[in-house]
């Protein structure tokens, strides 16, 4: 299992008090933390800019989905998570790993080490 | 009297089977069987008669016999209609037999002396008669009778397939004035109405329907599958010919392009046709454009989808203050993966029954998202199909965390080898009686708990108001025994 710790992961999440839960999450096992971005802007910039290993995207952002952010992500070789409240139904690429809000310690660190491995 | 040879008596007895075979009409069956009777009976005079609706036996056919003659003795008849057992009658001198005068007199004027009276039988009962009669006193053959007997069954078999031709024509002709009668019914149903052929060709399309393709009132070579949606041909396909090999009624939506170029979803219903014989006809059937329904239900399934991300959402806003208030305030890890167990428990339930459009969820999917990943692995579950509305699904999920976590931290579960039973059983009464049994089997001693926490109150309590439910909680040696007797009323479905 590969270790989180010393990682740069970018949290992207417009609930500013879930945020700041998986950023705490993240930083108790040693991670970085790019962010939190708020927003589908800064977001993207982020994505675009910053030296990242992972990031952990809300899918729906109130004012935009992270479907653009993904992209990028995905066209620089970042890996990702999603973390959503559709449950299964959130309709995104199937290979796309997805974790259900609310979710624990466990479960954030388990998927992005699934992805960075 | 001349004996016929027998050599022609076969061929005029052919000559009759053929003739009768040919005969166009009952005229055609009566010219025949006359020739037949003079050549074959050598007799001049003969006649046939059969029973009219009334049930009176009257003349159809004769030969060289008055009128006033006929009229007189219409009517008369030694056999009932429909008799079953009637044979042949054969008088040698009718003045030598006890017959009434006026008959006597009547035949004496049209100088008959002798008879014979042969029934025709057709579909085994008597339904009329042939006579010969002769000047002379006539004594019958045996071999004349034998004849007799045999030209009377070919013109019975005769009548009887031209009754039977005559009653499938004229059900023939119901049938298609009654097709008439439906296309005209249909014509104007403010619902769509086809019938098709064997082929699956349309025969005939009602006016809402031609209006929905656009084609004109003469359906012609229209073919419908040409409107259907590509995506849906395999299941409309694959329901015709569901119907066709069951021989029943079959329900399936489809795409169809309308006479404007739009997508509609249309639900058919459909039935194959048989004949008598087995044979497919074809099938008859109604669309119902269901479209507006349809993006209902999807508009319906996207409100839950997001009032679920927003129950969800704002659950995880929750764990987010209980773990920053409990952190600062110094509150232990573990009641905070206490707490965090109970909201994902909460927000499992909720995933579930946003899937079923908040209906219902099924016991056993309930069970096995509260377990965490133990179930068929350390937790054995068994159990009948029970669906359980959205509270009980939900209480029904904290109680079953409550349970799992106990086992986990105090119970069978604390080791590797600990094995959990979770079975249910329902009972027909009293109606709605569900049994469930949460049966620990710890390798360990267990000791029963020192206090009762939530856990309790959830498993006790919140079961009892929610699911009408009795619970009992036997701490044992090895493990907890939850008996769980739920009154689920006319709230379950199964």
């Amino acid at each position: 299992m590969t270790d989180l710790s010393g990682k740069r992961i970018l949290v992207v999440e417009d609930e500013f008090l879930v945020a700041l839960e998986a950023a705490s999450m993240l930083a108790e096992v040693g991670a970085t933390v790019v962010g939190p971005a708020y927003h589908p802007a800064p977001a993207l910039q982020f994505a675009k800019t910053e030296a990242l290993d992972a990031a952990v995207l809300d899918i729906n952002l109130g004012t935009g989905t992270s479907e653009s952010i993904a992209d990028t992500l995905k066209s620089r070789g970042i890996p990702f998570i999603f973390a959503t409240g559709y449950g299964q139904l959130a309709g995104v690429d199937p290979d796309a790993v997805v974790i259900d809000k609310p979710y624990s310690q466990a479960q954030i660190v388990a998927a992005l080490r699934h992805v960075l491995a | 009297m001349a004996v016929v040879p027998q050599k022609d008596e076969t061929r005029a007895l052919l000559g009759l089977t053929d003739r009768l075979y040919r005969a166009q009409g009952l005229d055609d069956v009566y010219a025949a069987a006359l020739d037949a009777i003079a050549v074959m009976l050598d007799c001049a005079r003969a006649s046939i008669l059969l029973f009219d609706d009334q049930g009176a036996m009257g003349f159809v056919a004769w030969r060289n016999l008055s009128d006033e003659y006929r009229s007189q003795v219409s009517g008369h008849s030694p056999w009932q209609r429909g008799e079953t057992q009637a044979e042949p009658i054969f008088v040698r001198d009718v003045r030598d037999t006890g017959e009434p005068d006026w008959l006597k007199a009547a035949l004496a004027r049209e100088g008959i002396v002798a008879l014979g009276f042969v029934p025709l039988m057709a579909n085994g009962v008597v339904v009329g008669k042939f006579m010969t009669y002769f000047g002379d006193p006539h004594d019958f053959s045996a071999h004349h009778r034998e004849l007799a007997v045999a030209i009377a069954r070919q013109v019975g078999f005769s009548l009887e397939r031209h009754a039977a031709e005559k009653a499938r024509s004229e059900a023939v002709r119901d049938l298609k004035e009654s097709g008439d009668r439906f296309r005209l019914m249909s014509e104007d149903a403010p619902i769509m109405i086809w019938i098709a052929d064997s082929q699956g060709k349309c025969l005939h399309l009602n006016r809402m329907l031609r209006n929905f393709w656009g084609v004109p009132d003469e359906v012609g070579d229209f073919d419908f599958t040409s409107t259907l949606h590509d995506d849906d041909r395999a299941a409309v396909g694959a329901a015709m010919a569901a119907a066709l090999r069951d021989r029943q009624s079959v329900t399936v939506k489809g795409r169809y392009r309308r006479s404007d170029g739009a997508w509609r979803v249309l639900e058919t219903t459909a039935r194959p046709n048989f004949s008598a014989s087995g044979a497919f006809m074809g099938m008859i059937g109604v669309n119902v454009d269901i479209t507006e329904r349809e993006e209902a239900d999807a508009h319906k399934q996207l409100l839950i989808n997001e009032l679920n991300h927003r129950v969800k959402n704002t659950l995880a806003v929750v764990q987010s203050v209980a773990r920053q208030t409990f952190r600062r305030d110094g509150t232990g890890d573990l009641e905070v993966e206490a707490f965090q167990g109970r909201l994902a428990a909460l927000a499992q339930a909720h995933n579930l029954l946003a899937a079923e459009a908040w209906q219902s969820a099924s016991l056993e999917e309930v069970a096995r998202r509260s377990l965490n990943g133990d179930a068929d692995v350390r937790i054995a579950i068994r159990g009948p199909r029970v669906e359980l509305r959205p509270k009980q699904a939900v209480t029904t999920a904290m109680a079953l965390h409550e349970l799992y976590t106990n086992a986990v931290k105090h119970g069978a579960l604390r080791s590797s080898e600990g094995r959990v039973e979770l079975s249910w059983l329902t009972a027909e009464a009293p109606r709605g009686s569900l049994v469930v049994r949460w049966l620990e089997r710890s390798p360990q001693p267990i000791l029963p708990p020192v206090r009762r926490g939530f856990g309790s109150t959830m498993i006790e309590q919140a079961l009892g108001a929610d699911l009408n439910a009795e619970v009992e909680m036997d701490f044992q040696r090895s493990g907890l025994v939850c008996t769980i007797v739920a009154q689920l009323a006319d709230t379950v479905r199964q």
